[in-house]
């Protein structure tokens, strides 16, 4: 049986070849085939945040459909969408101002493991129910389950994951989430194996730090 | 050598990456066996993976993904326009310094500037295609594609009929990308896509008969201009961009006037249009494509498009387009332009177009003629009797008795005036004036036979 609009699936190349000749419809299918992709990228780099997500997604097809025609198919056009938005990110990133402590939500502060003092200060503010089971974890020697299904947790991590620099971000990101090996990030964002290495050793280290106690 | 425990904590995190050759790897194993520290260290490497992996990102809804191509679009439309006018800016400054020491020169070269005709830019391109097509439904795609798949005619039936009652103007988008042949790379087979083309044309025409207000579609009327160019498909597509009348349309629509069996549905067209495509036929008239232009003109004149008169008379200076220009000039019937006419009239060339087109315009251009019927040039006098002798109608009839004693054309004259009159006085201007003085003084109350009449009444 044959389809009419049931379209085959064609392969990236082809979609790429068009698209640099000018039809701009295969353009849009490439739009169409990643934007998902690209935009739920861009959410885990931005933090969650929609606006930075759009903007950021949107920059990098734009840019994509002015420069498709310099695009020489060395490595995937998925890699390359990645690359455009990773700098998009980095570059976004160097605009703004460091976050400060007050632009975290109130529980971050809290909940903040590094800091014995601030921790038991949280703890007070917190429902009875919690502070026990944070006490018990604390008496015991094992190490506390992880509680990531409780959304004060996972706020905590992904603001932990958001103070990091934003190179390391993009690598863990990438690594972590994306399950991208070290050297497709290498290939992605167009730096040395050994570099991507250093990158996500330096946000495994930092992270290991601030989360000691809950791991 | 057996490495120690700071170069073992060196390779851990690759040991843990999987990235360690076999002989490092083996050695790591071995020391984290013996070592409690480096154990722990891979162990915390191990929990930091777990804790990360349990944290869920937020996706994007397909809801929010559906607006997304449309942002997009107006995004990229913005920062084009912004390159654009960047660019304009820039080429803008430069041009307007070396426009204006051209134009000083051009001014001190030029003792008397000479008119210009107006240069008008035809849109020859359909819209830019950076337009995205709209989201397109899996529902009507089955549909189509059962269709094609199938010989039965009652289940092709029974599909038209589903897409028409049940799905209705919803389906539209689907069918016009159907028809969209920057996607036709995707298709199988040139039969399966002849018959759903074929098939989507009918449903789009159906659906439009139903609702005239789905019609006014920027995507359906840009596909449908672009099946202009295959002939399997050009009538039905201009059936359906006749029904939809855009006017925009007209500058793709013109290109078919000439074939007999489309130019009576273009030009129904066209009337439908009404008033707002006079300006697009016009512009058109300034094409640099003969055909175009040339179908234009037939437009213009078969609509008598009046405000296309000062276009047309700019352009008499085309020798080569003279001919069908007059031709046009005579259908629409402005008396004015007779005065741009017998400018030409010692062209002898133009003669039989130049009396057509005055015996169309008829006695509404007398008023313009009569300062050339008193001429001194004996020859444009002549011509210009000539002319109202062609026109046969009793409103020259005074002029062409004023113009009798002019031997060169007396012949004639006394000719026209008798067919006119049925009467036959020869050259004599006088018995010619004095009947038309009969004829137009007015008629007495009574004659004889009345008044014998009038007392048979009486008695």
């Amino acid at each position: 049986m044959s389809y009419i609009i049931e379209y085959v699936k064609t392969d990236e190349n082809s979609l790429i070849k068009q698209a640099q000749k000018g039809v701009s419809s295969a353009w849009e299918e490439l739009v169409y085939l990643y934007m998902k992709d690209a935009y739920n990228f861009c959410l885990k780099l931005t933090n969650g945040n929609h606006n930075d997500a759009d903007d950021i997604s949107q920059s990098a097809f734009i840019k994509v459909y002015q420069n498709l025609k310099d695009f020489r198919g060395d490595a995937s056009f998925k890699s390359w969408l990645y690359k455009i938005i990773t700098n998009l990110y980095i570059n976004q990133c160097k605009k703004k101002k460091p976050i400060s402590i007050s632009d975290l939500p109130a529980d971050a502060t809290f909940l903040s493991p590094g800091n014995e003092r601030s921790r038991q200060a949280g703890i007070k503010d917190i429902n009875i129910e919690d502070m026990a089971e944070v006490k018990s974890n604390d008496n015991s020697q094992v190490a506390p389950p992880l509680r990531a299904e409780t959304g004060e947790m996972t706020e905590l991590i992904k603001n932990k994951i958001n103070l990091l620099p934003p190179q390391q971000k993009a690598v863990l990101v990438m690594h972590t989430y994306e399950q991208m090996s070290i050297k497709d990030i290498a290939e992605t964002i167009g730096a040395s194996y050994a570099a991507v290495k250093m990158n996500l050793s330096l946000a495994r280290r930092r992270l290991l730090k601030e989360l000691k106690g809950y791991l | 050598m057996k490495m120690d425990c700071n170069e073992i904590k060196g390779l851990l995190e690759s040991y843990f990456d999987n990235d360690l050759p076999d002989e490092k790897r083996q050695e790591v194993e071995k020391h984290i066996l013996e070592c409690a520290s480096c154990k722990e260290e891979l162990e915390d490497l191990s929990r930091l993976e777990k804790l990360l992996h349990s944290v869920e990102f937020p996706s994007v809804s397909e809801e929010a993904l559906q607006s997304y191509p449309q942002q997009l679009k107006s995004r990229l439309f913005y920062s084009l326009r912004q390159k654009r006018i960047t660019r304009l800016v820039f080429t803008g400054g430069l041009a307007t310094v070396a426009a204006s020491i051209l134009i000083t020169f051009w001014i001190y070269l030029q003792p008397k500037p000479q008119p210009e005709i107006p240069l008008i830019v035809v849109e020859e391109k359909p819209i830019d295609f950076v337009l995205l097509t709209p989201p397109i439904s899996d529902k009507v795609n089955k549909l189509l594609t059962s269709y094609a798949s199938t010989n039965d005619e009652s289940l092709q039936n029974d599909i038209e009929k589903k897409i028409i009652e049940d799905i209705g103007d919803k389906a539209l988008n689907t069918l016009v990308r159907t028809l969209d042949k920057r996607f036709s790379y995707y298709i199988t087979t040139k039969e399966n896509y002849d018959k759903t083309q074929s098939l989507a044309l009918n449903l789009i025409n159906k659906l439009i008969a139903k609702n005239n207000n789905i019609a006014h579609n920027d995507y359906l009327i840009n596909t449908l201009v672009n099946l202009l160019s295959e002939p399997d498909m050009r009538t039905k597509s201009i059936n359906i961009l006749a029904e939809i009348a855009e006017p925009r349309t007209i500058n793709y629509l013109i290109k078919y006037v000439d074939e007999p069996n489309l130019a009576p549905v273009i030009f129904a067209g066209v009337e439908r249009m009404g008033k707002s495509v006079e300006p697009y036929l016009v512009r058109l008239l300034y094409s640099e494509d003969e055909q175009i232009k040339t179908n234009a003109l037939r437009a213009v004149s078969y609509f008598k498009i009046k405000s296309a008169v000062p276009t047309l008379v700019s352009q008499l200076q085309n020798r080569k387009l003279r001919p069908i220009l007059i031709e046009t000039l005579g259908e629409i019937g402005s008396p004015e332009v007779v005065i741009s006419l017998f400018e030409l009239v010692k062209d002898q060339s133009l003669k039989p177009v130049i009396d057509e087109a005055i015996r169309k315009i008829g006695p509404d251009c007398i008023p313009y003629l009569e300062p050339y019927l008193t001429a001194i040039d004996s020859g444009m006098k002549c011509r210009a009797i000539e002319l109202i002798t062609n026109l046969q109608d009793k409103k020259v009839v005074p002029y062409l008795i004023a113009a009798l004693p002019e031997r060169r054309v007396q012949q004639s004259v006394s000719k026209t005036l008798q067919q006119i009159s049925g009467e036959d006085f020869g050259i004599d201007q006088q018995k010619w004036r004095q009947w038309w003085y009969k004829q137009t003084s007015p008629k007495k109350p009574l004659d004889k036979n009345s008044g014998i009449t009038e007392p048979d009444e009486t008695m």
